[in-house]
């Protein structure tokens, strides 16, 4: 690849090998047996795709989703807490059982233990670290920790999670409604005018810095549980699963109202024995408008409401001043305008869908719908086989390029050290043409990155 | 405090009086029904699966007195255990304070009463405090006798009603008599930060059209 890669400044420069050229295809012989198999999986998928256990490592049951009754939960925790200390009596521990169609993945991170059961197998242990840190996030790790020893083994957690069933219950369909977002610890732009993000950006920095609050680090604006911007003081960084649980907690609907709030919030891979506390207003969801917009603020002093309250008060007052501005952000949260492939050209027609991540920005694009996959169930098949590429992809790292070629569709998965991309490609199309597509997309998604990507973090 | 005469904008037109702006915290177990009762005051909205509150969300509503407009800047805190020790934040520097317990829920008056114990000690001498027995619709299921709350408010010098968010019985009534107790005017009025914070911001509206 000769050009740059969109979506954030490369660490390294891709080597342009030949190999990275050579793709690997293969026609699936026994389609049958094939098509069968995945519709086993769809069926299984959309009827329960997994079931979590959360417990205290003493067996006590904390969280399960899906509702169940009571007496079948304690017994299931004991099941599984018994299984965890066998093998830990044996210095070892226990990661996953398999039996024919389910997965059962365990995760024990002292004092609490994690199970999904799963009728598919990708990603589990990267989910259950997902919820570990969403547990986290409300208690911080130390007081996690601190609990039990103060409390004594039998505690039951739940008193201290209490209200919080919902959040964690957000965090576990998230899974379902992204292909990789949340596993893969990236996160999304929503996509905006670079001129009009970069306003966005600079108005809540230069209110931020202007504030001098010592200890106000963040200031970030969320829609549609994608990011607008980010901006922070001096080099401070907050990672992309910390945001997915800023996201999580600001996508609760008791927040959006036109109250402001003041939530204390461990943010676990910044500081996993700490709080933040996050102020957070939808400054346009009132009776007179509905933008979905989310102004999170985020500082490490408990006292730091009132200041921050004022920088808000500058922020929305000058975001509203510009009139220009303004109207077309309601309108790109308001109706979110993804990647159109028709964008590429003419040879488009072909790409039915893709997902794009860059490695180095952790950022992902995903391509608006498009005919023929289009409703829920065929966006939903459309998302099982990425994920799936994607998981095969982790197993085996030496992969580069894939094209498998399908009865309804063909895949086409092309992974870089600095980037994944997963394309659905229609039936008929060729590894040669799919890849000239791909060419043309990914230069297409360089010239529109400051669109689609946040490519600046603005400091203050 | 000049600032009092401009802010809040819901005096009466015409009308020659002034405008405080009170801090007021609600405190009590969770699932009593604050965020109902705030929901109830500010919006006269009743959901009847309030889900519970997290972290703490502040709201404002303005009331009209006799001779002034009041408004109020309310606290409502999140009931559960793990953030107690945020409460201070909240209540240190309120004038006002409504201690809720749910008269279904014997434990919640305990934990009511802990509270006002807790805002005797540690929260400004001169606060209003009010005790309130909510979810007075469903009296049937009743464990707290209004005897024993009523005379428990008296021993304390509580402003003492039983309420309901879904009916919204006694909801207005309680902030009004809150309202009525507030000490109104520029010299009894402790001051308070955001009192002083309204102004930078009406200014800003006007110098900010560059």
């Amino acid at each position: 690849m000769e050009e740059e890669v969109p979506g954030g400044s490369a660490e390294a420069t891709d080597t342009g090998s030949e190999a990275s050229f050579k793709v690997s295809q293969r026609e699936i012989e026994d389609v049958e047996e094939n098509l069968k198999n995945a519709e086993a999986i769809f069926e299984h998928l959309e009827q329960l795709p997994f079931q979590v256990f959360i417990l205290s490592e003493f067996g006590k049951p904390i969280f399960v989703n899906n509702d169940r009754d009571e007496g079948e939960v304690v017994s299931l925790a004991a099941l599984i807490c018994a299984f965890v200390s066998r093998c830990q009596s044996w210095g070892d521990s226990l990661m996953s059982m398999t039996s024919q169609d389910n997965h059962i993945q365990f995760l024990h991170k002292s004092p609490l233990i994690f199970c999904v059961v799963s009728k598919y197998a990708e990603q589990l242990d990267q989910q259950l670290e997902v919820l570990f840190e969403q547990i986290c996030s409300i208690l911080s790790k130390s007081q996690l920790e601190n609990v039990y020893k103060k409390k004594g083994d039998n505690y039951d957690l739940r008193k201290l999670l209490r209200g919080t069933d919902r959040l964690i219950d957000s965090s576990i369909s998230s899974w379902r409604a992204s292909p990789i977002n949340l596993v893969d610890s990236s996160i999304s732009a929503i996509p905006m005018n670079s001129s009009d993000r970069e306003f966005l950006s600079t108005t809540m920095a230069s209110c931020m810095g202007a504030a001098k609050l010592d200890g106000a680090l963040f200031g970030i604006m969320i829609a549609r549980r994608q990011i607008a911007a980010i901006v922070r003081f001096k080099k401070y960084v907050i990672h992309p699963r910390d945001l997915n649980i800023l996201i999580n907690l600001v996508s609760d609907t008791t927040l959006k109202t036109d109250s402001q709030n003041w939530v204390p919030i461990c943010l676990p891979r910044f500081n996993d024995t700490g709080f933040f506390y996050a102020y957070i207003s939808y400054p346009w969801c009132n009776k007179d408008q509905d933008i979905p917009a989310c102004l999170v603020l985020l500082s490490v002093k408990r006292d730091h409401f009132d200041g921050l309250k004022e920088v808000r008060q500058q922020i929305v007052t000058k975001l509203e001043n510009n009139a220009k501005f303004f109207t077309n952000f309601s309108q790109a949260v308001k109706t979110p305008n993804l990647y159109q492939i028709s964008q590429i050209g003419s040879n488009s027609e072909s790409l039915w869908s893709f997902l794009y991540l860059n490695h180095s920005s952790r950022q992902v694009c995903m391509s608006a719908s498009k005919i023929p996959l289009i409703t829920r169930t065929e966006r939903w098949m459309a998302r099982c086989e990425m994920r799936r590429s994607s998981a095969l992809s982790t197993r085996h790292p030496h992969l580069r390029t894939l094209f498998v070629r399908g009865t309804k569709h063909c895949l086409f998965v092309w992974v870089t050290d600095l980037f994944s991309l997963y394309c659905i490609f229609g039936p008929f199309v060729t590894a040669a043409v799919s890849f000239q597509v791909v060419e043309k997309l990914l230069k297409s998604l360089k010239s529109h990155e400051q669109r689609y990507f946040i490519i600046n973090t603005t400091s203050f | 405090m000049a600032a009092r005469n401009s802010a809040g904008g819901a005096a009466r037109p015409g009308g020659p009086n002034r405008t405080c702006q009170f801090k007021l915290v609600l405190l009590g177990e969770s699932a009593v029904g604050k965020s109902s009762l705030v929901l109830r005051f500010v919006k006269g909205q009743f959901h009847e699966y309030q889900e519970s509150t997290i972290g703490a969300a502040f709201l404002t509503q303005t009331v009209c007195l006799d001779d002034a407009t009041i408004k109020f800047e309310i606290w409502d805190t999140a009931g559960q255990e793990r953030y107690h020790s945020l409460a201070p934040m909240y209540y240190r520097g309120a004038q006002a304070a409504i201690v809720v317990y749910d008269i279904t829920n014997t434990e919640s008056f305990i934990k009511a009463k802990n509270w006002v114990k807790e805002l005797q000690r540690q929260a400004s001498p001169n606060i209003v405090m009010a005790l309130a027995g909510n979810k007075a619709d469903v009296a049937q299921k009743r464990t707290v006798e209004y005897e024993e709350a009523n005379a428990y408010a008296e021993d304390n010098a509580l402003l003492f009603m039983e309420t309901s968010a879904k009916t919204s019985m006694n909801v207005n009534d309680i902030f009004m008599a809150i309202a009525k107790k507030l000490p109104i005017g520029p010299a009894q009025g402790e001051p308070t930060g955001t009192v002083d914070m309204n102004q930078p911001q009406q200014q800003q509206k006007g110098s900010c059209c560059k």
